[in-house]
Formats: C-alpha cells, structure tokens, sequence
C-alpha cells in the first residue's frame, strides 16, 4: 500500500516537471520567435512554426498521463486540484505555443517591411514582458506560490501600456508613410498576440491559486452573489435581484 | 447506489447547459450593449456574471466530489473532466463578453468609425452563433456539429478588415478609438476561439479519441 | 534515615567489586578464544603468542585499531571533500545516473539543472534523454540554443559508467556559449575584413574606369572628388587598425596620471564640425572636480572619442548627445548617451567585435570602419575599465565606462560644472 502511495506521487511530480519543461519550451519560443519577427528570418520563422509540434507532443502526453493517474488512483482532494489543474495548465500553455506560431506566420506576412527603430523597441519590450509574465506564472506554478500567481494579474497592466503604446506607434508609423496598411494590420494583429500571451499568464496565476488554496477568483462573484442575495432577504425586497429570478 | 450515481452525472450535464444559457444571454446583454450603449443592460450583464461564476465554482465542487467519492470508469471520468474543463471555457466566454459590456459607457467611440463598428457587429453575430453551436452540441453530444464547431475558421479576415478601416480614420481621437474597438475585436474573435475548444472537447468527450485530446484550434 | 543510605551505598560498592572479579574470573581459555578471533575477524593486528594476550592489551589493541580506523575514516572522507570541492569548483555540471536514471552524485555547477526551471529545465530533460541512450551503452551529446535571455549555447554530453556490472552513466553539461561566439567572431572578422576593404577598393576601381576618357570637366571633377573620398575612406580604416594593433599590443596603460574630464572635453572638440554637419547638441558636463585616473593619455582620447564619434553617427537630427564626467564612491564614471536609433538586444554582445555590424546598410552610410567599439573596449581593458551598454531601440544607447579613480589625491583640480555646446 504505502508503495503505490509513492509511485503515486512520483507520478504527480513527473506530470509537474512535463509542465514546467513545456512551460519551458514556450518560455523560449516567445524570445525566439521575436527575434525571428525582428530580422526577417524567413527559414527561422518556419523553425519556429514546426517546433510548436513538440510543443503540442508534450501537452498532449501530459493530458494522458493526468487522465491515466485519475482514472488509476483515487487522489486525494490537493492531489485532485493539482492533477486537475495541470490538464488546464497545458491549455494555456499549448495555445501560448500557438500565437508564438501566428507571430512567425505574420513575419512572413511583413517580408520585406522596414521597421522603424520605435516600433522595433516597443515589440522587443512586449516580448520580454510576455515572456517575464510567462516565466512568472510557471515560477509560482513550480514553488507553489499562490500570492505571486495572484500578483500576475497586476504585473499584466505594464504589457497593457506597452500594447497602448504600440498601436500608437504603428498610427504614427501609417501617417508618415513608413509602413503600408497591410503590414501596420499585420503589426497591429502581432502587437494582440503578446498581449494574448499575457492573459494566458494571468490565467496560470489564478490556476496557481486554485491549486494551493482551492480558491478561485470566480469565487469572489459567487461570493458576492451570495451576499446581495442575503441582503435581499433581509430587507424582504425580493425585486432588488430580479435576475435571480428571471431567465433561466 | 449506482443507479444514484448515473443520475447524477446526469445532473452535472444538464447544470453545464443550463450555465451555458446564462452565458448565452451575457452574449445577448453584450450585442445589446454593443449596438445601443446601454448602461442598464451592461450593468445586467454584470450582475449575470457572478451568477455565471457561481455556477461554475458549484459544478467545479461536484465535479470534484464525484472524482474523489466514485473511482469513475473511462466514460464516466471523461464526462466528468470535460465539466470541468468545458466550465472553465464558459466563464472565459462569460469574462469576454463582460469586457465587452464593459465598454459601455465609451460606446459612442466604438461608433466613431462607421466601417469598424459595422464590422465589430458583424464579428459579434459570428462569434454568438459559433457559441450556440457549440452550446448545442453540448447538449445533443452530435459528433458531426461538434468537429463543425472545433475546425470553424478563424476570424483573422474580419480582424485585418477592422484594423483597415481604424487605420484609415484620422481624427485627434484615431488612438483612442482603436484601442477600444480592438479591444471588443479581440474579445469577440477569442469567444469564437474559445467556442472553437469547446466543439474539440465535445468531439473528444464523444469519441474518447486520445488523438481529439489536445486538438485545440491551430 | 542516615544509616540506610550508606547501607545502601556500601551495598553498591561491595556490588561493583564482585563484578570486575567476577569478569576477571571468567577470563578463561575459551573466552580467551573467541574474544581473540573475534578481534582476528575484524582485522585488528594481534601478537601471534596467544597465550601472551592479556585482557587489558588485548582491550589497548582494539582501542588503538579503533583510533587508527577513524583517522582512516575521516583521511578518506578528507580525501572525498577533496574530490568534491574540486568537482564543485569545475565550471562544467557533472551528474552522475544509477541505471535508473536518478542522480546519485552531482556537481555544485549541476545545481540549476537538478530541479530546474525555465530554460534550465529543457537542459535537464535533455540531460534525462541522453542519459537513457548512455545507460544502454553509447555517448550521446546535443548542443541546445537557448533563447534566454541571455542567449546561451550548452552542450550535453553522456557517457557510459559502468559499475560493478550494473548500468550508470555520468552526464556533462557546459555552456559554450563563449567559444562558439569566438568562433563566429574569428570567421566573420575575414570576411568583414575583405568586405569593408573590398568595397571602396571596387569603387575606386570603377571610378577610375569611368573617368578613363571622360572629356567633360564637371564629371571629371565629380568623380575624382568620389576617389578622394573612397580613398579617405580606406585610410580611416587602416588607420583605425593600426590605433587598435597599438592599443592591442599595449599591455596596460603606464602609469601618467591624467584628468578625464579635460580628456572628454578635448574628445568633444575633436568632433564639434561632425557634430554641426549631423545636427547634434553635443553636451558635457562634468560633476565631479577631481577626475584623475592612472592612464595614457591618448587611448583614453581615442575611446572616449569613438563613443561620442558613434552616438553623433547613430542620432537623429535636432537631439542631444550628453557627454557626462563624474567621480562615485571608487570609481571615475564617463558616460555617453545619445537618443538615437538604439541597439537591439540581441546584437549588444557583440557590437564590441571588430568589424561587427548590427545594420550593414546603415553604415556605409555614416562611413564608420567597424572599429571604434573594439577599440573602445581596448582601451578599457588596458585600463581596468569596466564597460556597460544600456539601450533600447527607438530610444537610444547609453555606454558607461568606469575607471577606478587614483587613490590618494593630491591637489584637487578647480574645476567644478562645465558645459560646452556643439550646436550652433
């Protein structure tokens, strides 16, 4: 009995090095992938579009393996949440992978575009900042750190800015006849794929929360509904919430 | 026991519907807001998001009291993880739809550039009818329209089309107003991409096709 | 109360002495025996006479085996903190797999590997692959570009460690990303060199061909002006090549002691007519009155000159170059910062390089051979100078340079907050 407890966990640590390598992998695709945007590197673009094959290999191994120790074990409940939120983790992670996939598809869209050093900077920012959140997310997934998954959520505002920032730049850019119309959308869809990578980190953090404090920030509007509930039935005034009881 | 058992799974299923027609009418409040600005309907769609919220924290919970209490076999355990996983693409759905009734109260730059608001309404109808696709074949667990959903294409033509049209807008406000319409483009385009997993979950909850598994949109 | 306490102790002591005769007593033949093969077994070294052998000598010569046995312990665990310090102290991470797989030894420079994260962790799995193809009996190794940042190079290498029959293997990882940008520096510096040199001799050459013959004074006199110019610019870059053979071969930079703010501002002056034709605001200014270093004189002219020569070539029209002097705590800070065009992250590593270019384009235009930074870096390293580069594209560069100052001033210089402006 107490041997299978051990290979229990020992496949629980496996599954958390399998996310925290794939994690690994798109840490790494999301410089790579910008230096290929930024140099025009047509054949590295294509490197970068057939590596998010083994991006997805990984997520997929990683979702069998949680599948087979559910379907084995009975985990306990903190067991549970960690298994449970590492199949989520590979979503996020796989379609992170995957808008690193359509930045070098948009570098090939741009061939040939001159970029002015501006833009230029403002891309290679949000890409260490995609990456930086990136990297932080998997930081509190590995140490279990539940207060800096949180914090992702409000180190997420500075990438925000920068995308801000940016179409500004791509405006400015079109008014002076720098770049063309095609490649100022391609640019602006790029811009939208970094800022994706971020939500995509903020939602690892929160995952992260879940999975050390089994508390979701979704709970906080259960919880509020709860409360406005209560409070409707304290006052007796059962009009004051009329969605709870209309439209279901 | 067993017989208790199924009829709870039953439950759970049903409860997944039943969250995915409160999102479906957030999807509503959000093209009301979008065509009208409506701070009434916007502050609606806020107060159905907690409920939306609940919902998905009460079927995490039985989700993961039915995991831990039976030892589900393959079916059954693929049913369960995909309630769970399906919830959380629906409170995401839910959350966009929100950032979109959110932007209410700067309706009036959304319709600054007549093209781009055409377009971000067209992209709206989309994305609410690839939703009740997926939401359907949730229900009816119909493989054929769940790989419709799944392999749906992307919107990527509409989104180039409404950056055209913000880029060929040249008033003080161009920035400001392309920020904010991008924003509900964006949301609109990812309720798509997000019903899109849905229809790959739903397949691979029929099928138990481990190739279905990770086939998310590319 | 008190005669049953000494009752009791007398009672103790009669006790203990019945006890050591008792032990005396039984000291007979057949315990004599087998004390002895004990003691034989366990390898301690005893007088063949057996019946020699006291108790007490026999008790001696097992404690002095003991003594010896721990000082034998504790010389080869000595020995084994040895091994392990000079292991810890190898820049290479050594790991060492049973045929499981799992670590049972393993190097301090192992550490981030072991339980890693981030780029580090796709090292580890690389290193878990090998070990595999290693435990069943072949070398393996892979080189792994990592994209960092830093960008890094490592190489893996497993090997086959056999023990006692059973399946191990060691794995080494080393980052080389060092000796490959060595070798990338060394191929390119050839073909960069024929490149710059190649160029204005070609232009020359078709110059030349097109002036054969031509009657019309005008363009006789325009192409003529182009050679010259072509011809200027191959003597710039011979000349930059012997200033940085000269700063090369130089070991140090003497022991002259000399003022950095009056070096900046004579470097300033040097490139006061680039700096109108460019449209540059050239600013320096000195906050600090003592700036002396131990250094030469013209090296430091030659550095600090070539890094206001770039940010003068790098900025845009109509921005400021901000040249700044100053003395912190150890060391004398000259700082040149432009608001230019900027380095891209990727490229800051090697703009020191001879001949390196982030934009080829870009400069033939602004005519710099490719240098300046080599010899700036040259000239630092000769005088202990550390060196920094801060820069963001579409922002602008910022390059520190850090002197330790003389220590011990003697006559502190008057000098107090200069400023010298280029633009007219």
């Amino acid at each position: 009995m107490p041997e299978q407890r051990k290979t229990f966990h020992q496949e629980l640590d496996e599954i958390r090095d399998d996310i925290v390598r794939l994690g690994a992998l798109v840490g790494e695709v999301i410089p790579r992938g910008t230096e290929v945007l930024l140099t025009n590197d047509m054949s590295g673009a294509q490197a970068v579009i057939e590596a998010d094959d083994e991006l997805d290999d990984l997520s997929l191994r990683i979702e069998e393996h949680c599948y087979h120790v559910l379907a084995l074990q009975q985990p306990m409940a903190s067991d549970l949440r960690s298994i449970v939120t590492g199949l989520w983790l590979t979503g996020e992670l796989e379609r992170s992978g995957d808008l690193m996939v359509n930045v070098a598809k948009g570098t090939r869209r741009i061939y040939g575009v001159s970029l002015d050093p501006k833009l230029r900077g403002l891309i290679e920012r949000m890409s260490e900042e995609a990456s930086r959140l990136m990297k932080l997310a998997l930081d509190a997934y590995a140490e279990r750190n539940a207060s800096l998954g949180v914090a992702i959520d409000d180190i997420d505002d500075t990438l925000d800015t920068l995308h801000g920032d940016y179409i500004e730049a791509i405006f400015e850019s079109h008014a002076t006849h720098d770049i063309g119309l095609q490649a100022s959308v391609q640019l602006a869809l790029i811009g939208r794929y970094y800022e994706r990578i971020g939500d995509h980190a903020v939602n690892i953090g929160q995952r992260v929360q879940y999975m050390v404090t089994g508390w979701l920030p979704e709970q906080t509007g259960a919880a509020r509904l709860v409360a406005r509930r209560s409070l409707a039935a304290e006052i007796g005034a059962e009009n004051s919430v009329p969605e709870a009881e209309s439209g279901q | 026991m067993r017989q208790q058992y199924t009829s709870e799974l039953e439950q759970l299923a049903l409860q997944v519907e039943l969250m995915g027609v409160l999102v479906d009418e957030n999807l509503e409040r959000m093209r009301a807001v979008l065509n009208t600005g409506n701070l009434n309907v916007a502050e609606e769609a806020i107060r159905t998001d907690d409920r939306i919220d609940a919902m998905n924290v009460s079927l995490m919970e039985r989700s993961y009291e039915l995991l831990r209490r039976e030892a589900p076999v393959a079916s059954d355990l693929r049913l369960i993880v995909s309630v769970l996983r399906v919830t959380a693409e629906l409170e995401r759905i839910g959350d966009l739809a929100l950032r979109i009734a959110k932007l209410a109260p700067e309706h009036e730059l959304l319709t600054r550039v007549p093209a781009a608001f055409d377009i971000l309404e067209t992209l709206a109808g989309h994305a609410v009818n690839h939703y009740r696709d997926a939401l359907r074949a949730w229900s009816t667990l119909d493989l054929a329209l769940a790989e419709q959903v799944a392999s749906e294409p992307e919107v990527a033509m509409a989104s180039r089309h409404l950056v055209e049209a913000l880029l060929a807008y040249e008033g003080p406000d161009a920035v400001v107003v392309a920020l904010r319409t991008m924003v509900a483009g964006q949301a609109l385009d990812r309720i798509a991409d997000h019903s899109a997993v849905l229809g790959a979950r739903i397949r691979y909850l029929i099928t138990g096709d481990p190739d279905h598994l990770a086939a998310e949109v590319r | 109360m008190t005669s049953v306490v000494w009752s009791a102790l007398i009672a103790a002591l009669v006790a203990a002495a019945l006890a050591t005769v008792v032990a005396r007593f039984f000291w007979n033949r057949a315990q004599r025996n087998h004390v002895y093969e004990s003691t034989m077994r366990l390898g301690f070294e005893i007088p063949s006479e057996r019946e020699m052998v006291r108790f007490d000598d026999l008790l001696a010569i097992v404690e002095r085996s003991v003594r010896d046995l721990r000082s034998d312990t504790l010389q080869s665990e000595s020995a084994q903190f040895r091994l392990q310090s000079a292991l810890n102290a190898l820049p290479v991470a050594v790991m060492v797999f049973d045929g499981e797989g799992s670590v049972i030894e393993s190097n301090a420079a192992s550490q981030p590997f072991l339980e890693a994260r981030h780029g580090d962790a796709l090292v580890g799995a690389a290193v878990n692959d090998l070990i595999r193809v290693a435990n069943s009996g072949s070398e393996a190794s892979t080189a792994i570009d990592l994209f960092g940042p830093p960008k890094r190079t490592v190489l893996v290498t497993t090997v086959p460690l056999p023990e006692d029959g059973q399946p191990g293997a060691v794995a080494f990882v080393e980052d080389i990303t060092e000796r490959r940008q060595l070798e990338a520096i060394r191929t390119d510096l050839v073909a960069n060199i024929s490149h710059e040199l190649k160029t204005p001799v070609g232009a020359i050459g078709l110059l030349a061909e097109t002036l054969q013959g031509e009657e019309n004074r005008d363009i006789v006199d325009r192409l003529a002006l182009r050679i010259n110019a072509e011809a200027m610019r191959i003597a710039q870059i011979i000349e930059d090549l012997i200033e940085l053979s000269r700063i090369e071969s130089v070991d140090g930079a003497g022991s002259a002691i000399v003022e950095l703010a009056e070096i900046a501002s004579d470097a300033v002056e040097r490139f006061r007519t680039a700096a109108v034709r460019a449209q540059v605001s050239v600013q320096l200014v000195v906050l600090s009155a003592d700036t002396r270093i131990v250094g030469e004189r013209r090296q430091l002219l030659s550095a600090v000159g070539n890094l206001i020569d770039n940010a003068i070539k790098y900025s845009d029209p109509g921005t400021v170059v901000d040249v700044t002097v100053e003395a912190d705590a150890n060391d004398i800070v000259v700082k040149v910062a432009d608001h230019g065009i900027g380095i891209p992250t990727r490229d800051i590593d090697r703009i020191f390089e001879r001949f390196y270019r982030v934009d080829q384009a870009r400069s033939r235009q602004t005519g710099g051979t490719g240098l300046g930074l080599a010899i700036v870096r040259h000239a630092a390293v000769n005088h202990d100078a550390h060196i920094d580069v801060e820069s963001r594209l579409g922002e602008g560069s910022t390059f520190t340079l850090r002197f330790p100052s003389t220590n011990g001033a003697t006559d502190p210089a008057e000098s107090g907050i200069s400023t010298l402006n280029n633009r007219t």
